[in-house]
């Protein structure tokens, strides 16, 4: 019975001994790394995780594309012609070349009318392109589908830019108030700009003037203008990039 | 006898599991928070990345070989039919103006990158916590005609965002690091015109937060697609009213 305790007692001792000198020994070279640089890392992985993820639904979309054409061989010109309509429909939406109609938020911004303190920059209580720009980032942070500012249809090659007194927008000149449409959740809209972090709420604390108001039906222009591509044009080759 | 090979039984099982605490100690050791890091653990990373991008060539490949056969069984049908064939280039050319279409051409790349870091202010990105200037300087390129925008892979389409999640910057909703790369399509002269200016934006970006940046003219950039999948909640068609 001695002799038995004494054995486990010895491995114990073993063991102990095994598990510091491979903890020692294993750790090998050492880093001095910021966490930025890990949290970079771990981001990047996410990020591609997400891609990956995106790219599947992708390809689901394209399978059950792929299935509805390959099941009536026979005479699938119809259902080609309907599956391409409806695709054409939808990217002529998302693109910005149709008109459009939903639920959504309406906002107005104007200059301030409270009095100046002494010395202070007029500046401060006036609409400037990046207000707006901040706007609609967080608009579309929040879902808006689709976004005008002063009638004008935002599409993916929109500028907003400060001109003087004027704002341009898609070669056009506009001048204050600024109204804002966007279709989509009114309620997520709002809450997002009219929260206590909101970009609504800083802009009214400097008094620059801020509605929002939620709309039932909001009616979204078509960007109507010709688009040119003078540079760019579509890869051929397959697997490129 | 039978009772000294339980021991050794009992000896060979401590061993291996003190062998499995010091290799898990060995890749978990050094916290998050940076530090002194065990090599293996940042070669952890790196590998895991590795994969993933790997993963991620493998499902792109499958999705172009899946488009190509759909737009092989379409542009079949449209040589025999004129009005198919109608049908599919205008479905080109919306494909097109929304930016699901992988894209070539000359223009400029622009690199971002945060400061090299002293001590106290390695942990803090500035590009991150000042991501207007990305939105601005997005927004500078596309004044300047540029013609399709990608930054860190994410296309700039109708409904992208910019926007700071927590420690990092989602763009598309992907997460996204620094380095920024931003690549540009359009006249290369314009745009590097258009943002390199003395109290231009990226002048600003230098020299009032420090950023690291650099453009580069490029004859032929790739642009890839905007890879989300599109769908409408609350906006509809009008019922087109013309003619």
């Amino acid at each position: 019975m001695n002799r038995r305790n004494i054995l486990i007692f010895l491995l114990c001792v073993m063991l102990g001994f095994g598990i510091i000198i491979q903890g020692k020994a294993a750790h090998g070279e050492m880093l001095y790394v910021s966490a930025k640089a890990i949290t970079d890392y771990k981001t990047t992985i996410d990020s591609e995780k997400m891609e990956i993820e995106k790219t599947k639904n992708l390809i689901e979309e394209s399978k059950r594309e792929l299935v509805l054409y390959q099941d009536s061989n026979t005479d699938n010109t119809d259902l080609l012609v309907s599956n391409i309509e409806k695709e054409k429909n939808l990217y002529e939406m998302f693109s910005g070349a149709m008109d459009l109609k939903g639920p959504g938020v309406i906002i107005t911004i104007d200059d301030g009318v409270r009095p100046l303190f002494e010395g202070e920059d007029i500046n401060n209580i006036l609409v400037h392109d990046a207000d707006i720009l901040i706007i609609i980032n967080d608009l579309k942070k929040n879902g808006a589908e689709a976004i005008s500012v002063n009638g004008e249809r935002l599409v993916e090659t929109s500028s907003v830019i400060c001109s003087g007194y004027t704002v341009e927008i898609n070669g056009v000149r506009y001048a204050r108030p600024f109204t804002i449409q966007a279709i989509g959740d009114g309620n997520r809209m709002t809450s997002s700009l009219i929260g206590p972090e909101g970009y609504g709420t800083s802009l009214k604390n400097w008094g620059v003037l801020f509605e929002i108001e939620l709309s039932d039906e909001i009616f979204i222009p078509a960007y109507t203008r010709e688009r040119i591509y003078k540079y760019t044009e579509k890869v051929k080759e397959i697997g490129v990039l | 006898m039978k009772k000294n090979g339980a021991v050794i039984v009992v000896g060979l099982l401590a061993l291996f599991i003190g062998l499995i605490l010091s290799i898990q100690i060995s890749t978990n050791a050094g916290s998050d928070q940076g530090g002194l890091v065990p090599l293996a653990k940042l070669k952890g990373y790196e590998v895991e990345l590795n994969k993933v991008k790997e993963e991620k060539a493998v499902a792109l490949q499958q999705l172009i070989d899946l488009e190509k056969r759909i737009t092989d069984i379409e542009s079949e049908k449209a040589k025999e039919d004129t009005f198919v064939s109608g049908m599919v280039s205008d479905l080109e050319k919306y494909r097109m103006f929304s930016g699901v279409v992988d894209v070539q051409g000359p223009g400029i790349l622009i690199t971002i990158n945060d400061p090299v870091a002293d001590k106290y202010q390695e942990d803090y990105s500035i590009i991150t916590n000042n991501f207007d200037l990305l939105l601005g300087l997005v927004n500078r390129l596309k004044e300047a005609g540029a013609e399709a925008i990608s930054i860190n892979e994410q296309r700039v389409s109708n409904t992208t965002e910019i926007s700071l999640a927590g420690s990092n910057i989602n763009i598309n909703g992907t997460p996204t690091a620094p380095p920024y790369f931003i690549k540009v399509i359009g006249n290369p002269q314009t745009l590097d015109g258009a943002i390199n200016l003395r109290g231009g934006i990226i002048y600003i970006m230098k020299a009032k937060y420090n950023l690291v940046v650099d453009t580069e003219i490029k004859d032929k950039i790739l642009i890839g697609r905007y890879n989300d999948v599109i769908k409408f909640k609350y906006a509809e068609p009008i019922p087109e009213a013309k003619n």
